[in-house]
């Protein structure tokens, strides 16, 4: 046997069968244990002193029914330390297990995922197309809509097999209830079951209302003990009932005799009884503001504890548990949930919804996110290696923002470091469409061999493996095959709501839900989260099984949660009175800002005492304010040493950035800080102006075009260059974002065709077209290239640069502007006329500058912008109407007066320039360099 | 309960601001509990979580208070009310599982959750935060990107008519705009033909069609003789350009210019200027022009009705694919859910009695009891999701069902949100007589000084209907004066201007500047230093410990304002009453480095920034070697205790606070499971953190954020800018009765095209209103002090702008407030006070809740050792390694199902004999072909086999045990395990001496594994199982033989002491 430990007891025996519809039930032996100790040392007392005198303590005959394993766990722990020499145990199960000893060997139960697939198979038949369940149901029925629905017909099945019903038995319950949805329902029913045993399967539930009905469960003269099961599963209370000779079987209950009255005879709390009683109000309750507070003093009062082991925090509100974990966390102590961890905090859920997106996209997106998770990684090929790792992200961004493409195959085409993995990626994509769940298991098999062990991870593996079984069980049978990512969403699908054990470590302090309270025996509890909705738990399945109808139905109703609850809360703290203690906390709104109310329990008391509490819990609105400690930066940034490496070479755009911010300068021209977008969609506006050039000097250099003036045929031609720079840019064909902006690009060149043969008109002619242009200032070299220079008839030449913003702008206020006082870096401010200015640009004085000292022939220059705004009616030349040559010496002396700035290392301190308040400078200097940032000066 | 209840059937309240529609709501409430009804019969619902949760305190309190009073005094019951306060109580507090006392958003959510499966929903959808809906969008928005094929085209088609060429640079900012401000508007209605359809475009410009403007151009050519030659050569240039107008963009000057002079009743032009000559038409030419003008409206409509066609299917696209996604990923958005509802109903029209039936059994209650808070803001769509309950109840002759609803239509400043203050009205008109209107205007928030200025600038009539005209006519008859409550406490009010020092440039000369203007015109505005000023010299929040708001209308102002605020550094000041934790401080950015230098290696901005960092660049290199491991395994709270774990220092308390929030933050995002860090770093840096109402802090918002909230101080601003109608999609409708909507044309054409010069007029009626609202909420948010602060005119008026019908709120305030010279606040500030009222006082000393006193501490509790730290061991019974590869392997599952089949059948053998046999036999017989038979054949084989024979044909008298768990404690530690069968022989005495320990391996690998190797594999758990036997039995360990029964190759393989040596 695989299995250790008891909770392999739910094995599968031949049942013999019991009939006993002829006896009377008779009422089972109720046994009050009191409620002045912990629930599990009192059973296991019990339970001792009914046991065999033999060789040694023999328990081995008697059946124990706990409400959950972890109950069982709790119980055996008490036996053990009972008699620590060892003894025969008891069979511990929950009620639910019972039902397993009464299987047929021969039977084959579909598991939760077949379950699934069988109801999705279904919806998506034409059966289920023909006909649809509820009224005006979606336009598109895909898979993702089936499952969903399936989803809540297992839950509805699930829930009406508490009443031991089935579709079609509850729909002659339902009676006048909506009655064609449930006749649909229980047709359906009937399909799905056919669809099971089209796989050799049979619907769980069925099997037990079978065994239900033949009573054919083997006790094998064991004696039953239901020991501390507030709430079981009415449909195990039921098998109890008709299979068991009662005489064998007790109920024990963890209260006293006094209360006998609130119990019915298998011990569950009576709604009428409990609903009158008043429960105690601990002197210990707080209603806080707000959640966050909730988990602060329940990590404070853990902390106040001697012994970690003391005391137990009851996390009633699930919500509360992340918090909770945290603050624990923020004081050091660690925390254990004999629960188990939530699945989709193991990060497997996310790998698997990127494999189903790369199954489903083939997008970049989850082809890098797979390239950096370890195990995915390695899978594809790539060793756990920090350096290449990096090195590969680097070429797929670069490949992406390149080829625009949305697919990793093409990214992987342009870059060939990337090939290897982007191979693999195909070859599972391939073999994945070949045959789904084959390449899945191989998949997992290869993933789960690179993870390290670990009862979790064991535990994940297993349930993965075991749904992946189910869905190759229906195999032949499918009508419909699953395509790999639908598995995988089923896979996905069964551990959403999976829990695995975690590691307990030292010293932890036990986090439990409320239901598994009872059984806690540690003195101190902390309530955590005591709120209405989660005390008593509040079930909404509306759509089909509303109250009034599951009352109907006989399933479990809300009065007898709320019975079960009031008992628990006051066992629980009946149980501490006298050798312990229990904090209540509860809280007014969660995290969020949504409003929370305390549990309804706390306000059962006599109407003599009710003013008096719903006043205290009013009082905690008035909390203290939380205040917001002033803003301090707990670092700076250490920049430096400031000063110039490399050689005395500058661009003329470089220019532009010193004399926006010398600091801004040293960062993106000196360190070449450059930051890098996520996956662009489209070409962004450096490209779109790059493409733009490209075109337009093409255009320029064409000696036939020069002295065209008509404007459809420069645009005829245009578009003929603009296709060609785009063949050439995007081989593998157009991305369709960039063919949108292809529209925009092309609706320029019309701007430009018009005002293009406009200028032609009056006599301008191209006589350049990127010219190279250096100058040597202050002993560096100064560089530029010059879009496009143009003479006309009179011999006026016209220096030109594009500008492709949106709006067409002023070469003026772009170069200069008046300044007030010393705003701005010191080299960029010069008096003109009598006047203070500011250089925020040098770009057209430079080109003027070094273009006549290269063509002293022409004296007569101008500049301008040739501007191609969105609006095309605007596109034309912008001059720069009071242009004088003044203006370019002073531009040359400006520029002397920056680069003696940058070899002095004056990069320090950072102006107020516009740059930084845009992103991504912004988000990473707050707009505040000079703040933010501590510069190691160069001299220093 | 009784049929009539003793209070107001129909009731509707007028409550202006700070008047108490929270109080008289829970009044209400108090009522109807006290008559009797059943609470869960009761809808209540308000717009915030904060009013809800208000109304139910103030509820309980009212109880609270009704039935010490019930117990103090004997039972006077001056309502008439049926049911005792305490009763009351208690009926209300058993049904709080049941209570609709909830925000109309939750409501619709509620009412979703029972209908999941008809909206194509699955049943445990969940709603979607801000975030979500963001990046739900930005999603849909790629996708729509990449599309090619026919959605590719059919994009593309849509831009074109939007654009006519005329494309920005980036589509998705286009789409991002257009889907941003319109979305909502075509989910409201995406009837496409409504979208400038054929029909809508022909009924607003009926009769013929001037299709050929080449024509009519010679034809005006050859009457204009009246041009001279140099304006006829610059007519004709204008050719081109003339015959292409089509509406938008800016046109020549000219064309307005004859626009201006049509006359649509006539067909014909007037004179008009052109080249700043008076043209002056003879009646021929007056029609020509007239037809001229005619084919620009003609084109100028159609290109409008083309762009909105355009605009339409670009939303529809989208919409169509959010639609899909919505049902996709299970997740709604809270606006989706009143539109899912609509299409529930029968005819697809709205909600139909049946499916209100429907939607009632599963709601399992019954609606009786309307109340509404906030009325005004409710939209038009979940209005018609409720109306046919609503009006049923309202026109319900029955006593027992009542409605109840508070507004004011002054503070409807949701209009651009789909809030409709009309319904209000509807309803007071519609059941006039049935309904009870009340009015309530005296305020309880603020003191009379703040109400003065309140009512002097809100009762001007006469400025209000000069400056605002239509919209001051509906405003003065909503007006009625205000009065406070707190009359004799003092309190402060006053207006001021705040104009630019002397020689300070207003704005930078030239053209239009790349940054943007606004910007630029920000940064200009004198407001933001006279703001600093006054709040540091006059305000002092921090110092004199009051709550201070300052409030604008616009996000861009509130940020610059902010910013300001901060960068002279009045005190903290907080943006729209939220932080951001993860982008506001080094901590959050640290984070952010260490995880985008991670996943974008080549940022070198950010790579740049880490190395920076105290962390320096050898952390960062041992990062990239473990980081994706600590991301993958711990997730992203993993990475930021990681991160912020490495900061040398102690942290101070600004930033434990900030690493409190930011692990929480983490922890959140952890929840969805995802591991993406771009999406986490999206989160990061705009997830918000809502703060409460703080004293000593400022905080910057905008007047809708404030909305329903108070504070002591409050500084209005951004008063200045001219009202401009904003929403460029006018709702038209035409006497023939076609309506719809369509993207309004420059106001050239609207105006002389009566339809649209009437949708336009109506438009613009509302904008007005709706900002004479936003003012009444900004001014009314103020408890003590109120300070509005304009920018003084500029000294040279912008030409046009200020003309008429484009007021600015800084207009009324001057008219209404201004009386006399008004005087500088200081020497030469720029800053002069125009109207004043009250004083300012210290706040009485303020009421400090004492903290919290640690209670005791639970000490040292005795308690016996527990339970649940005794963990057993469990040795390994079976071969499977405990690798989680295990599970993959087909063969292994089947081995496993084999083995404990075969176990199953052994345990149930108690001898050997023929009648077992032939139960065996017969069991294998029956079983069908498999696992489960084979596993019967191999038992049944055990049982025959003569090797195994002493097994299961032990002595007379011997004690057999089959399949027992047991529990034991060997050396220390705790054996939990099963022994499979144990033979106990006696000895003289009758009691045992000496037992066999046997153990069933079902191991299948035989050949490679050899009995060697299979006792290696054991040896630990028999050890174990052997001593904790022998303890348990007492016996001596030499008297308890282990044997290994091997059932595949039927073997027993002794595993002796001196092979069972501890490992
Ligand atoms: S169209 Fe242009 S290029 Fe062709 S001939 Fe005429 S001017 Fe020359």
């Amino acid at each position: 046997m695989g299995c250790t430990g008891l909770e392999a007891c739910g094995l599968v025996f031949l049942g013999w069968r019991i009939s006993n519809e002829y006896l009377d039930p008779m009422r089972p032996e109720r046994i009050f244990l009191g409620w002045d100790r912990p629930l599990a040392a009192q059973a296991a007392e019990w339970l001792f002193e009914r046991c065999e005198r033999g060789l040694c303590p023999d328990l081995s005959r008697w059946l124990v029914i706990v409400p959950t394993r972890e109950s069982g766990r709790i119980l055996r722990g008490a036996l053990r330390s009972g008699r620590p020499e060892g003894f025969l145990a008891p069979r511990v199960v929950t009620p639910m297990e019972v039902y397993e000893r009464s299987r047929g060997v021969s039977e084959k139960w579909a598991g939760p995922t077949a379950r699934l697939w069988a109801w999705t198979q279904l919806l998506l038949s034409e059966q289920g197309a023909d006909c649809s369940l509820f009224a005006g149901e979606p336009a598109e029925r895909n898979f993702a809509w089936a499952l969903g629905l399936s989803r809540s017909l297992c839950e509805a099945q699930d829930l009406l097999s508490e009443g031991g019903l089935t579709f079609s038995t509850a729909r002659e319950a339902a009676g006048h209830f909506e009655p064609e949805l449930w006749l649909r329902l229980a047709q359906w029913e009937e399909r799905y079951r056919a669809i099971l045993a089209g796989a050799g399967l049979r619907d769980p539930m069925e099997g037990r209302l079978e065994a239900l009905d033949k009573a054919s469960t083997d006790f094998e003269g064991d004696s039953v003990a239901l020991v501390g099961c507030p709430d079981p599963h009415p449909l195990a209370l039921r098998l109890l009932r008709t299979a068991l000779p009662d005489r064998d079987c007790s109920v024990l209950i963890h209260a006293p005799e006094a209360v006998s009255g609130g119990f019915d005879a298998w011990g569950e709390p009576d709604p009428a009884f409990w609903q009158s009683r008043c429960l105690p109000f601990l002197p210990a309750t707080r209603i806080y503001a707000e959640e966050g507070e909730v988990a602060r003093r329940t990590a404070d009062l853990v902390a106040a504890n001697q012994f970690r082991e003391a005391v137990t925090i009851g996390v009633c509100d699930s919500r509360l548990l992340p918090y909770l974990r945290l603050s624990l966390e923020e004081r050091g102590i660690p925390a254990f949930d004999p629960g188990g961890a939530p699945a989709h905090g193991s990060g497997w859920p996310s790998l698997l919804a990127d494999l189903r997106e790369l199954l489903r996209e083939k997008s970049i997106g989850p082809f890098r996110r797979l390239l950096c998770h370890p195990a995915a990684a390695a899978w594809l090929g790539l060793p756990e290696d920090g350096s290449r790792r990096r090195v590969l992200l680097e070429r797929l961004d670069r490949a992406a923002s390149w080829t625009l493409a949305k697919d990793f195959e093409s990214a992987a085409r342009r870059e060939p470091a990337l090939a290897p993995f982007a191979e693999k990626a195909k070859r599972f994509l391939s073999e994945a469409r070949e045959q789904p769940l084959a390449t899945i298991r191989v998949l997992f098999e290869e993933l789960f061999r690179r993870q390290g062990g670990g009862d979790g991870l064991r535990a994940l593996s297993d349930e993965l493996a075991s749904a992946l079984e189910e869905m190759e069980a229906f195999g032949a049978s499918s009508t419909r095959p699953l395509d790999a990512a639908e598995a995988l969403d089923l896979l996905a699908n069964r551990l959403a709501r999976q829990s695995l054990p975690e590691e307990r470590p030292e010293e932890a302090v036990e986090i439990r839900g409320w239901l598994e309270l009872l059984w806690d025996d540690a003195p101190h509890l902390v309530l955590a989260g005591f709120q209405e909705g989660s005390v008593p738990e509040s079930v909404a399945h509306d759509f089909l099984l509303p109250a009034t109808l599951r009352e109907r139905l006989g399933l479990r109703t809300n009065a007898q949660r709320e019975a079960r609850d009031s008992y628990l809360f006051e066992a629980l703290v009946e149980q501490r009175r006298g050798r312990g203690r229990v904090d209540l906390l509860a809280c007014r709104f969660s995290r969020e800002g949504e409003p929370l109310f305390p549990s309804r329990l706390l306000f059962r008391c006599s109407p003599l005492e009710l003013p008096g509490r719903v006043r205290r819990m009013l009082e905690a609105r008035d909390s203290p304010l939380r205040r917001q400690p002033a803003a301090k930066d707990s670092f700076r940034l250490q920049i430096g040493p400031l000063r110039w490496e490399g050689e005395k070479r500058l661009s003329i755009t470089a220019l532009r950035d010193y004399l926006a911010c010398p600091f801004f300068f040293f960062l993106r021209r000196v360190r070449r800080w450059e930051a890098v977008e996520g996956p662009p969609e489209e070409l962004d506006a450096r490209e779109f102006g790059a493409l733009l050039h490209d075109v337009l000097s093409d255009f320029g250099r064409e000696e036939a075009m020069k002295r065209c003036d008509r404007s459809e045929k420069i645009e005829e031609r245009l578009h003929t260059l603009f296709s060609r720079r785009l063949r050439q840019r995007f081989p593998e064909g157009l991305p369709p974002a960039v063919a949108l902006q292809a529209r925009a690009l092309e609706g320029r060149l019309s701007g430009f065709a018009r005002a293009q043969a406009d200028e032609v008109r009056r006599g301008w002619t191209t006589i350049s077209v990127e010219e190279g242009i250096s100058s040597s200032i202050g002993g560096w070299e100064i560089e530029g290239r010059i879009d496009r220079v143009d003479r006309d008839a009179e011999g006026r030449v016209r220096i030109l640069d594009f500008k492709s913003a949106e709006r067409a702008p002023n070469p003026r206020p772009a170069h200069l502007r008046a300044a007030t006082g010393s705003d701005g870096p010191a080299p960029a401010l010069f008096d003109w006329r009598g006047k203070r200015f500011r250089w925020r640009d040098l770009q057209l004085p430079l080109y003027a500058a070094a273009w006549r000292r290269k063509n002293p022939a022409f004296s007569n220059l101008e500049v301008a912008y040739f501007a191609l705004p969105k609006h095309r009616a605007e596109a034309g030349i912008q001059a720069w109407k009071e242009w004088s040559q003044e203006l370019e010496t002073e531009a040359e002396s400006c520029a002397a007066r920056i680069v003696q700035a940058i070899e002095e290392g004056l990069f320090w301190p950072p102006a107020d320039a516009p740059e930084w308040e845009r992103e991504p400078w912004q988000s990473w200097f707050d707009g505040r360099p000079g703040e933010i940032v501590s510069p190691l000066l160069a001299s220093s | 309960m009784a049929e009539d209840l003793p209070i107001a059937r129909s009731c509707l309240i007028r409550a202006s601001a700070g008047t108490g529609k929270t109080e008289a709501l829970a009044r209400r409430f108090v009522d109807l509990l006290r008559c009797g009804v059943d609470p869960r019969r009761i809808v209540a619902v308000t717009f915030t979580r904060r009013a809800a949760s208000e109304i139910l305190d103030r509820v309980l309190v009212k109880l609270v208070e009704q039935a010490q009073a019930d117990a103090a005094g004997p039972g006077a019951n001056p309502g008439g009310f049926f049911r005792n306060a305490l009763a009351s109580l208690q009926s209300f507090l058993a049904d709080l599982p049941r209570l609709n006392l909830r925000t109309i958003d939750s409501l619709f959510q509620r009412i979703v959750r029972v209908c999941p499966m008809e909206l194509g929903l699955s049943e445990d959808f969940e709603l979607m935060d801000e975030f979500e809906a963001g990046e739900l969008r930005r999603s849909l928005l790629a996708h729509m990107l990449r599309e090619d094929g026919k959605a590719g085209v059919r994009l593309a088609e849509a831009i074109d008519l939007l654009a006519e060429g005329e494309e920005g640079k980036s589509v998705w900012a286009v789409l991002d705009r257009l889907i941003a401000r319109f979305g909502d508007v075509y989910a409201e209605e995406p009837r496409r033909e409504r979208w400038g359809g054929e029909a809508l475009c022909r009924s607003l410009l009926p009769g013929w069609r001037e299709t050929d403007g080449e024509r009519l151009w010679e034809e005006i050519a050859r009457k204009l003789a009246i041009l001279d030659s140099r304006r006829a050569e610059e007519w004709e240039k204008l050719r081109p350009l003339l015959l292409a107008y089509q509406g938008n963009g800016t046109g020549d000057r000219v064309i307005q210019n004859i626009l201006e002079s049509y006359d649509p009743e006539s067909g014909c032009c007037g004179e008009f200027y052109f080249q700043r000559k008076k043209i002056v038409p003879d009646a021929e030419t007056g029609r020509l022009f007239g037809r001229l003008a005619r084919f620009w409206l003609q084109n100028g409509l159609e290109a409008a009705c083309r762009r909105t066609r355009g605009l339409a299917s670009i939303l529809a696209e989208f919409h169509a694919r959010y639609r899909v996604a919505l049902r996709r990923q299970g997740r709604i958005a809270f606006s989706d859910a009143p539109r899912l509802l609509r299409e529930l109903g029968a005819t697809g029209g709205g909600m139909d009695q049946d499916a209100w039936l429907r939607i009632a059994f599963r709601l399992d209650s019954q609606w009786d009891h309307w109340l509404f808070d906030e009325f005004q803001d409710t939209s038009r769509a979940q209005w018609q999701a409720l109306q046919l309950l609503v009006e049923e109840t309202i026109q319900s002759t029955e006593g027992a069902r009542t409605f109840f609803c508070v507004g004011d239509a002054k503070q409807s400043i949701y209009g651009w949100r789909g809030g409709d203050r009309k319904l209000f009205e509807e309803i007071a008109s519609r059941y006039a007589g049935g309904v009870a209107i009340e009015r309530l205007a005296v305020s309880y928030r603020s003191r009379p000084a703040v109400i003065d200025l309140v009512n002097r600038v809100f009762g001007d009539k006469a400025a209000l209907e000069g400056l605002y005209g239509k919209a001051g006519i509906a405003w003065t008859k909503e007006w009625e004066p205000h009065a406070s409550a707190l009359e004799g406490s003092t309190g402060y009010s006053c207006y001021l201007e705040a104009g630019a020092g002397p020689g300070e440039p207003l704005r930078s000369e030239g053209g239009v500047e790349e940054s943007g203007q606004e910007d630029e015109e920000g940064l200009a505005s004198p407001v933001g230093p006279a703001l600093a000023r006054v709040m540091r010299e006059i305000i002092r929040p921090a110092e004199r410990g009051l709550s201070c708001a300052v409030l604008v209308q616009t996000n861009g102002w509130a940020r610059r304002l902010a910013s300001r605020l901060r960068k002279e550094r009045v005190g903290s000041v907080f943006l729209e009453g939220e932080i951001f934790p993860g982008a506001d401080n080094q901590l959050g950015r640290l984070v952010a480095a260490a995880l985008q230098s991670l996943v974008h290696p080549g940022d070198s901005l950010a790579r740049g920034w880490l190395d920076s960092s105290p962390l320096g660049d050898r952390f960062r290199r041992e990062w990239e070697e473990t980081g994706w491991r600590i991301l993958h395994e711990k997730g992203f709270a993993g990475v930021v205790t990681e991160i912020l774990g490495r900061l040398p220092g102690t942290p101070d308390a600004f930033a434990k606070e900030r690493q409190g929030l930011l692990r929480e933050m983490a922890c959140r995002f952890d929840q969805s499971g995802s591991r993406d860090i771009e999406r986490f770093l999206r989160f990061w840096r705009e997830q918000p953190v809502r703060l409460p109402e703080t004293t000593g802090t400022i905080q910057v918002m905008t007047v809708h954020k404030a909305k329903g909230l108070g504070f002591d101080v409050v500084v209005v601003a951004e008063l200045d800018r001219p009202i401009r109608l904003r929403s460029g999609l006018l709702e038209v409708e035409t006497p023939e009765g076609a309506a719809g909507l369509l993207l309004a044309p420059g106001k050239a054409i609207a105006g002389k095209i009566p339809g649209l010069a009437k949708a336009r007029a109506k438009a613009w009626e509302e904008e007005l209103f709706e900002r004479l609202c936003v003012l009444y909420v900004a001014l009314t948010r103020a408890r003590r002090e109120l300070y509005v602060l304009a920018e003084a005119p500029r000294l040279a008026p912008r030409a046009g702008s200020a003309g008429l019908g484009a007021p600015t709120h800084r207009d009324l305030l001057r008219r209404a407030l201004a009386g006399g010279e008004p005087r500088p606040l200081w020497e030469k500030s720029g800053i002069d006070l125009w109207f004043e009222r009250g004083t300012r006082s210290a706040p009485e000393a303020a009421v400090r809740v004492p903290l919290e006193e640690e209670s005791e501490r639970p000490g040292s509790l005795r308690f016996p050792p527990r339970s649940v730290l005794s963990i057993p061991t469990a040795p390994s019974r079976s071969g499977e390694e405990r690798a989680p590869t295990g599970s993959w392997v087909p063969a292994r599952a089947a081995a496993r199902e084999w083995g404990s089949h075969v176990h199953e059948w052994l345990a149930r053998i108690e001898r050997a004999d023929e009648s077992t046999q032939e139960s065996l036999r017969n069991g294998a017989a029956s079983a069908p072909e498999g696992v489960a038979r084979d596993a019967i054949r191999a038992a049944l084989a055990c049982l025959e086999s003569e090797v195994l024979e002493e097994v299961f044909a032990p002595p007379a008298g011997t004690v057999i045990w089959r399949e027992k768990a047991f529990e034991a404690r060997v050396s220390d530690c705790w054996v939990s395990g099963i022994f499979d069968r144990v033979h106990l022989f006696p000895g003289p005495d009758g009691k045992p001496d000496s037992a066999i320990l046997y153990d069933f391996k079902t191991d299948r690998e035989s050949a490679e594994l050899g009995e060697e190797g299979l006792i290696a594999r054991y040896r630990e758990q028999i050890r174990l199982y052997r001593a904790a036997l022998a303890q348990m039995t007492s016996l001596p360990i030499d008297q308890i033989q282990a044997i290994l029964v091997w059932i595949g190759p039927q073997r027993r393989i002794e595993v002796s002491d001196s092979s069972a040596r501890m490992t």
